[in-house]
């Protein structure tokens, strides 16, 4: 096995080394690094949107999530899928006709207001150090359940492999990898069900075991109010994801992004249900491991064949890898793009511009390996904090000011603060379970964030005409009031 | 606010050595437990398999409840090592093992299970864990204990295993060369290309 995985982790490197190295060649300017010249069309769109989605959250947490509490878990893709769907009628397609770099650039140009594109940059690059924690701890774990060795080892490897392709090629290059990295991730996952279920000895005895097990396993674990504020947490925070948009702004047209978004849930399902099986028939045939995150890799090295489980363990590197790229990216724009060269260095060359991504790419890259070191908490815990915070501070600014006309920069700055700090505080006061408020973080984090942005937006002066034009192409005499 | 999210830790087990005896009707089975920590009570589960009988040796302090999909073994005494011994026969292709409701140290592959007896041409490829020769008996150490032995098929007939990797390996060089094909068409007709689907 580990010969078996050793020659396909070395084949897959040199593959991505080489396409890193193709796009490196057509990567000249910023649009080419953030953007990939906006050449992607809508198969490779979906699968990258899909690879970008499935991170180590879902093939490492969301797997071990189902290992740990069974079926009910899965009824948060709902909220997922709810996400993307108006992710694709409301915020991708007027975002791709503006034709943005990054999702400061949105905030800046739709409220006029530069001080709004700054704290959003914060925002993005706080909220996502905490999702690139989660990334790390994944690679980490697969590393000590696998190999036995050191965490920290993997970590470096991934940081550094991923700084590798990110680097050099910036969009383009990441997309097609991407594009490879959902391709394996599908297929190591779909043809690890079948196996794992001959080993267990079929359906019927893997459910009546679970069933004695824990009758939970098969019911539900979580109640409806809990489903209902996880699944909330990943819609919202989905329909406003800088890093999924990020993926709209390399895409060719609107058309191509939206069909690109329907591509991406059909893989995100097929997933879905593979991770769910996975998870379930791992607790059959390891019924107490010390942590739901080794399922993944436990199933793999221990109870796959050797090329099959190298393959998955592949696929699982590459969904940490692919999500850490993407988010690097985010990340990276947010400081360079956003901040140095909006305020620090406006007369930056596009060479320096591209050069400074690169550094910043670096340095962003290795500061969550600190924390992700310390082991806070599980892998889909992390995610969970991250995504409410995103959903509390971007959801309002996206989605209602891409459709309602009055939203202003007071009430843009207003919807972003009250939101994260209200999602901040609820949390730091206590609420952590359900039983005692049925309330949850994302909950108030977006009321708030609503009622700042409506009340404070009805209260100060308009956005100019000319930036409205972009988004709002009706005559801006008819603006809502 | 990472350091909101709360996490605890259970009690473990340091190592465990099974032994797993093959005979034409029946297997016996001695798994040795060794606790990190004494506890008073430990309980372990054995997966029920179809068309099986599993008759565990009484031992001190061992209480046993049937359930429909497994069987719990509680032992009720302060112990730092605790042993199971029982014998199944009926279909014997998987053999259940006791796993203690405590998990393994991290890191440390302390759970060695030997199997006796196999067919000297048993195809261990097919066998769950992966087991290995060792002298005359096969051989698997691993980190955790699994819930069930799989003892490997003794012909050379075409398996699960085969059939996987078979689709594995023409489901990647398939798409490899959907993708190079593609790549190549697009060049052909002007487009920047090289990179897949999307490419223009």
């Amino acid at each position: 096995m580990t010969l078996t995985l050793a020659v396909t982790l070395i084949v897959y490197f040199a593959l991505i080394a080489g396409i890193a190295l193709w796009s490196a060649r057509h990567t000249r300017t910023e649009v080419d690094f953030l953007a990939a010249g906006r050449t992607i069309g809508p198969f490779v769109g979906g699968a990258v949107l899909a690879a970008t989605q499935i991170s180590a959250g879902t093939v490492v947490g969301t797997l071990g999530r189902h290992y740990l509490t069974g079926v009910s878990w899965w009824w948060i893709w709902l909220g997922v899928w709810a996400g993307w769907l108006v992710s694709a009628f409301l915020v991708a397609p007027r975002l791709r006709r503006f034709g943005a770099l990054t999702v400061p650039d949105y905030i800046a140009a739709r409220f006029g207001s530069e001080q709004a594109r700054a704290l959003a940059a914060a925002l993005i690059v706080v909220s996502y150090s905490i999702y690139l924690v989660a990334q790390f701890q994944a690679s980490g774990e697969i590393a000590l359940a696998v190999f036995g060795i050191n965490p920290l080892v993997a970590m470096l490897i991934v940081a550094a492999s991923t700084g590798l392709y990110t680097i050099p090629g910036g969009v383009r290059g990441s997309s097609y990898i991407d594009f490879l990295q959902a391709l394996v991730m599908v297929a190591g996952l779909a043809v690890a069900v079948p196996v794992l279920l001959d080993q267990v000895g079929g359906l019927g005895t893997a459910l009546s075991f679970l069933s004695s097990l824990d009758a939970r396993l098969l019911g539900w674990y979580y109640g409806p109010k809990e489903l209902a504020a996880f699944g909330f947490a990943f819609g919202l925070s989905i329909a406003a994801a800088p890093y999924e948009m990020t993926r709209f702004y390399s895409m060719r047209d609107e058309r191509t992004v939206k069909q690109a978004i329907f591509i991406s849930i059909g893989f995100q399902l097929l997933i879905g249900l593979t991770v769910l099986a996975l998870g379930l028939l791992t607790r059959v045939l390891f019924p107490s491991l010390p942590s739901e995150d080794q399922a993944s890799s436990i199933m793999a090295f221990e109870v796959l064949p050797p090329i099959v489980g190298a393959l998955l363990l592949v696929a699982m590197m590459s969904a940490i890898m692919s999500t850490v790229n993407a988010i690097l990216l985010v990340t990276g724009a947010a400081v360079v793009h956003d901040l140095y060269g909006k305020f620090v260095r406006p007369t930056a060359s596009q060479v320096q511009l591209v050069r400074a991504n690169r550094v910043a790419i670096g340095v962003l890259a290795v500061l969550p390996i600190v924390a992700a070191l310390r082991k806070y908490g599980d892998i889909q815990s992390i995610v969970v904090e991250q995504t409410k915070f995103i959903a509390s501070f971007f959801f309002v600014p996206v989605v209602i000011g891409l459709n309602w006309r009055r939203g202003t920069a007071a009430g843009v700055m207003a919807a972003m603060l009250g939101g994260f700090l209200a999602c901040l505080i609820w949390e730091f006061t206590g609420q952590r379970g359900f039983a005692r408020h049925g309330i949850d973080a994302v909950e108030v984090g977006v009321a708030t964030s609503l009622v700042l942005f409506v009340v404070v937006s009805r209260f100060t002066r308009p956005v100019p005409r000319q930036n409205l034009e972009v988004f709002f192409p009706r005559p801006s005499s008819e603006i809502d009031r | 606010m990472l350091a909101l999210i709360a996490f605890s830790v259970p009690a473990q087990l340091a190592a465990a050595q099974i032994h797993v005896a093959v005979a034409p009707d029946s297997v016996r089975v001695e798994a040795r437990y060794e606790l990190a920590t004494p506890a008073d009570s430990i309980q372990l589960v054995l997966i029920r398999l179809p068309g099986q009988a599993v008759r565990v040796a009484a031992t001190d302090g061992l209480q046993q409840r049937e359930s429909a999909g497994l069987t719990r073994l509680i032992v009720n005494q302060a112990a730092a090592v605790i042993t199971v011994r029982f014998t199944v026969t009926g279909r014997l292709d998987r053999i259940p093992l006791p796993v203690p409701d405590s998990p393994t140290l991290p890191g440390a592959k302390g759970i060695a299970i030997t199997v006796d007896g196999l067919a000297p041409k048993a195809r261990l490829a097919e066998a769950f864990p992966h087991l290995r020769r060792a002298g005359g008996s096969a051989r698997a150490e691993l980190a955790n204990v699994p819930s069930l032995v799989r003892l490997p098929p003794g012909g050379s007939r075409w398996t699960l295993t085969d059939l996987t990797e078979g689709l594995v390996l023409v489901l990647v060089l398939g798409s490899s060369a959907a993708w190079v094909t593609r790549a190549r068409r697009r060049r052909g007709e002007g487009g920047v290309g090289g990179g897949g689907g999307g490419a223009a």
